[in-house]
């Protein structure tokens, strides 16, 4: 395993070893930019979905019908082990919401209130607004400003990462690259320094690219990606994920900031808004959403959908009968896995998989 | 001071909110838009326009009150929307996808408007049903925040309001004027004001007036407000319960402890809750669910900007903090022995930061409180002898006993 | 002569079938636990299926070797129905830990859907509440003969229903009367489930389950359409396999 694989399949020690370097500044969502963490000199990292086996910091303060990434998010940022400078979330859904209140009092926090309804003028504005505001508030937790020649170097750099996790999904498209590769860089991608990611994307993967011949095609949609394994459950089943919809996945590392902005602040806060790929939790004018992934998932030539969900993940969940519905009107069946605290998927989950390839091919 | 007459003014009620329905059904036929509103949506802009606001979420509450809920639940899930989606959601998906509703009809939406400051699960329940109907969809996105909003925040609420205001307008042929806004923030205002006396009467040793009879008394407030049939509802409920103050008339005979409820009501069990209440002599004296409303303030000077930072600061729009305060306050005002937080499986928004809440208020006021884990409208995760078992210890405890 | 095992590895119980020329000719049960890689072994041994081809289904597939492969309970029990009620369009089951609706296309899966992780509406639910009741669950229809009628349970979490069940009981509820309930709230939950795949007659009902007749009768009530049961419920997933697993050693 090179080291994408490894930082891939034990976040937490990845994580260890960047707080060993310095304080940890940690975002809770997909939606918190990297790049300002990075210019408060912080080691930042997305937390990916962290293992939730056990978590009883986060227990005790959160109900049983609170997600297992927020759950053991909040786990990890208050089991103290390692150096915490601050912790940053973005509005989303309740849980997220919920989040800053609940450690508020343990815990250095950040939070960006973007704009829910991410369309129109007076959204944007609204995102420049709370993006200041989120750096003002942590640069009174940390006692000093952001560095601005830092964050344009930083903005550049993690543009790079996010367009090589971008590519790693257009390569699994193509046939090029086995999807469990692709979904160790995006992992990879949330919790290693910029730079030693880029490094280890640099050379070639290592073993050959299982094909996807003779297995069924499919989309793979949902928040999380829990871990690679629950990737290699759905590959062992008979299928091949071919098309990704995910916020582990392509739309996390679909944000664009425009580099030739006159403001870099307001580049990356209109990236949060109009220059990305947006999940469910955001308000989109129409059903743009769905539309835009049959059409994908039939571009693909996709046979099948897996719907990966995390149990009282919201937003997912409403979503769903639309988007099974639309599936179905488009051919293509699709499941729907709902997963608790284990990050892999358990036996009745792959025998759904199994069932739903056995029904195709 | 053993007498409890009911409250006369309750027997209006019904006739009340039957008067809305009959007369919602009239005006939708002879032409005027219907709207569906969400209890923190701004109705005034609705009003002003002439369209005629509906509330899925008081409806919801009514169909679980009357023992009709789990049927519409089901159909929720049979059509694969998850269990643990808010009740209320798939309460008024099964009533509007199957026509069954207690009201004598669904009353079709011509547009729905919505706003997060109640919670993420509105503008979800509000869009599966702009799609069901096929009519515009509405929305007012407040930011959601630990702190009071900022000057960014209002700004960003009240350009969305001028939207709403004129798309709204435009569907009932009309054009905005924010003018004619203006009657109807004063009133809003006045009632609001009005109910937050009828909630104060509470205070009163014994209390008048409980929880249990705010969570019925409060359906004006939500769906009505604004018009001058809630105004003059409250001002008479206002009065009756002054007297009955002054006359020493208690709602729970033989009051001997005081508490305090967070969330939203247990509809399913309402009744034998209000029944396990008085049989234990303990009067809820007050409630963040129907408080909520207390708080909004409405600047009829400018009403737009009035509104925006009204609309954003209500309770369900600010976190952990602000809500241990509310209690806090709520707890001291009201001379309260203990609180009793709901942990409703169905609002994330309003139960999630409970267990910190909790530890925070009990240090604060030095009153001990107690958890529920139950469900506001689902009667399959409501178990009224589990949430007994939690709360007869917790009466020992403040000094009264069933 | 062509023979063929089907093995399906339930958390519960472990079932084999052997078919020889595509019909059954023997079926055993045993439990799974406390080793199922053990009960397997014996299951196929207890059929007679030494040295025939095993096809594998149900929570354990990947357990037993050797076996010619393995296919998910859901396409096992499509193949199943189709072979001991031909035409069936749509089959429930509730098994231990699962319960299922599968519609079904000329023995082929079409749509399906599973309970979520939640017990409500299984096999499991019905083994907490006979602990709860002390009534062992063979004697469910026994009990349930001579009893009035079902009082509602409106609780279908575990947990909730447990305490409510105390309750009834501590009230003086009979037995009976609680153990209706349940019933009516098992085949609520799974009625629920069926309709998620639209249910088309002629619908069959499987899983070990279906061998108490108060169970039968109260999920076709909730369903509101009749239920046809084959003779030996517990084993139709497991005939599915040895009939795909012989089919496959054809091919």
């Amino acid at each position: 395993m090179d080291s994408l694989a490894i930082a891939a399949r034990d976040p937490v020690a990845a994580l260890a070893e960047r707080g060993r370097r310095g304080p940890l500044g940690i975002a809770f969502s997909s939606s918190v930019p990297l790049e300002v963490l990075d210019a408060f000199g912080l080691e930042a990292a997305w937390l990916p979905v962290l293992p939730a086996d056990s978590t009883p910091r986060a227990d005790g303060l959160m109900q049983s019908f609170t997600c297992t990434y927020t759950r053991a998010a909040a786990d990890f940022a208050l089991a103290a082990s390692l150096p915490v400078g601050l912790v940053a979330h973005a509005s989303g859904c309740d849980a997220q919401t919920a989040l800053q209140g609940i450690l508020l009092g343990s815990l250095p926090m950040a939070s960006l209130k973007l704009p829910i309804a991410v369309a129109g003028p007076s959204a944007t504005r609204q995102a420049r607004g709370a993006l200041r505001e989120m750096i003002a508030a942590a640069a009174a937790l940390l006692g000093r400003d952001p560095d601005t020649a830092v964050l344009s170097e930083a903005c550049a750099l993690r543009g790079k990462v996010r367009a090589r996790v971008t590519e790693a999904f257009g390569e699994v498209a193509a046939g090029r690259m086995p999807a469990v590769r692709a979904y160790e860089t995006a992992l990879a991608a949330q919790v290693l320094a910029p730079a030693a990611f880029l490094d280890a994307a640099a050379a070639p993967a290592p073993g050959p690219a299982t094909s996807p011949e003779g297995r069924v095609r499919v989309l793979l949609s949902g928040a999380h990606v829990p871990s690679v394994r629950a990737i290699e459950g759905i590959e062992s089943a008979g299928a091949a994920v071919v098309l990704d919809d995910t916020e582990t996945g392509t739309r996390g590392a679909s944000r664009r900031v425009r580099a030739d902005a006159p403001d870099i602040l307001d580049a990356i806060a209109d990236s949060l808004v109009d220059g990305m790929v947006h999940g469910p939790v955001r308000v989109l004018p129409g059903r743009g959403r769905i539309d835009r992934l049959i059409e994908n998932a039939s571009d693909a030539g996709v046979g099948a959908a897996v719907l990966l969900h995390h149990r009282c993940c919201d937003p997912h969940a409403f979503e769903a009968p639309a988007l099974t519905d639309a599936l179905r009107e488009a051919e293509i069946p699709s499941v729907l896995i709902e997963i608790d605290r284990d990050s892999s998927l358990s036996a009745r989950d792959l025998a759904r998989v199994q069932a739903l390839v056995e029904s195709i091919a | 001071m053993g007498s409890s007459r009911p409250i006369e003014t309750t027997k209006r009620l019904p006739r009340l909110i039957r008067n809305q329905v009959i007369w919602s059904r009239i005006a939708k036929r002879i032409g005027r838009p219907v709207a569906w509103c969400t209890s923190g949506g701004p109705v005034e802009l609705l009003l002003a326009s002439g369209i005629v606001p509906f509330y899925p979420e008081n409806h919801a509450a009514i169909c679980s009150a009357r023992g009709i809920a789990q049927g519409l639940a089901e159909k929720a899930e049979e059509d694969r929307f998850s269990h643990d989606l808010c009740s209320y959601f798939r309460i008024d998906y099964g009533s509007f996808t199957t026509g069954r509703t207690p009201l004598g009809g669904v009353l079709a939406p011509d547009l729905v408007l919505v706003s997060n400051n109640i919670c993420g699960t509105v503008q979800n329940w509000f869009r599966v049903a702009a799609d069901h109907f096929d009519v515009p969809f509405l929305f007012l996105d407040t930011p959601f925040s630990e702190e009071p909003c900022t000057e960014n925040d209002v700004a960003y609420a009240r350009d969305q309001l001028v939207h709403i205001a004129r798309e709204s307008a435009r569907i009932a042929g009309r054009t905005f004027d924010e003018k004619r806004l203006v009657p109807w923030v004063e009133r809003a205002r006045d009632t609001v004001e009005t109910w937050k006396e009828v909630m104060k009467t509470a205070s009163a040793k014994p209390a008048p007036f409980t929880s249990f009879d705010a969570f019925v008394h409060m359906a004006p407030i939500v769906s009505m407000r604004g018009t001058r049939r809630a105004l003059a509802y409250y001002r008479r409920l206002l009065a009756e319960l002054r007297g009955r103050a002054k006359a020493g008339i208690a709602a729970v005979p033989n009051e001997r402890a005081r508490a305090v409820w967070d969330n939203i009501a247990i509809w399913p069990a309402h009744r034998e809750l209000k029944k396990t209440f008085r049989d234990a002599g303990v009067a809820l004296v007050a409630d963040t669910y129907t408080g909520a409303w207390g708080g909004v303030r409405l600047d009829p000077t400018d009403p737009l900007t009035g509104l925006a930072r009204a609309y954003c600061d209500v309770l369900l729009n600010h976190g952990v903090k602000r809500r241990t305060q509310e209690l806090t306050g709520l707890v001291r005002e009201y001379s309260a022995d203990g609180f009793i937080l709901h942990s409703n499986r169905s609002c994330k928004r309003y139960s999630l930061g409970q267990y910190a809440v909790r530890n925070t208020l009990s240090e604060a006021t030095g009153v001990p409180g107690v958890i529920v884990e139950a469900d506001m409208a689902d009667p399959r995760s409501v178990s009224i002898d589990s949430i007994r078992q939690r709360l007869t210890p917790f009466f020992e405890m403040i000094g009264a006993h069933s | 002569m062509s023979r063929a095992v089907g093995l399906d590895i339930g958390s519960s119980a472990t079932k084999a079938v052997l078919v020889e020329d595509g019909r059954p000719v023997r079926a055993v049960v045993l439990a799974s636990m406390p080793d199922m890689h053990d009960a397997a072994v014996r299951a196929v041994a207890e059929v007679g299926g030494d040295g025939a081809p095993v096809l594998t289904t149900g929570y354990g597939r990947l357990l037993y070797e050797p076996r010619c492969g393995d296919v998910s309970e859901i396409t096992a029990l499509a193949a199943g129905i189709e072979a001991v009620l031909p035409g069936t369009a749509t089959v429930i089951d509730i098994g231990g830990q699962d319960s299922k609706a599968v519609r079904v296309r000329a023995g082929r899966v079409a749509d399906f859907a599973m309970n979520d992780r939640c017990a409500a509406g299984t096999g499991r639910f019905l083994e907490a509440m006979s602990r709860v009741l002390n009534v062992p669950l063979p004697e469910f229809d026994s009990v349930l003969a001579s009893s009035p009628a079902a009082v509602p349970l409106s609780s279908t979490c575990t947990v909730f229903a447990e305490t409510e069940v105390v309750g009834l009981l501590s009230r003086k509820t009979p037995v009976g009367s609680v153990l209706a309930g349940l019933f009516a709230s098992v085949a609520g939950r799974v009625a629920g489930l069926a309709r998620q795949v639209g249910p088309a007659a002629p619908i069959a009902a499987t899983g070990g389950t279906m061998r108490c007749r108060s169970m039968v009768a109260a999920l076709s009530a909730a369903l509101g359409a009749p239920l046809v049961v084959p003779p030996d419920p517990q084993v139709v997933t497991a005939l599915g396999a040895a009939i795909l697993c012989e089919r496959r050693s054809r091919a």
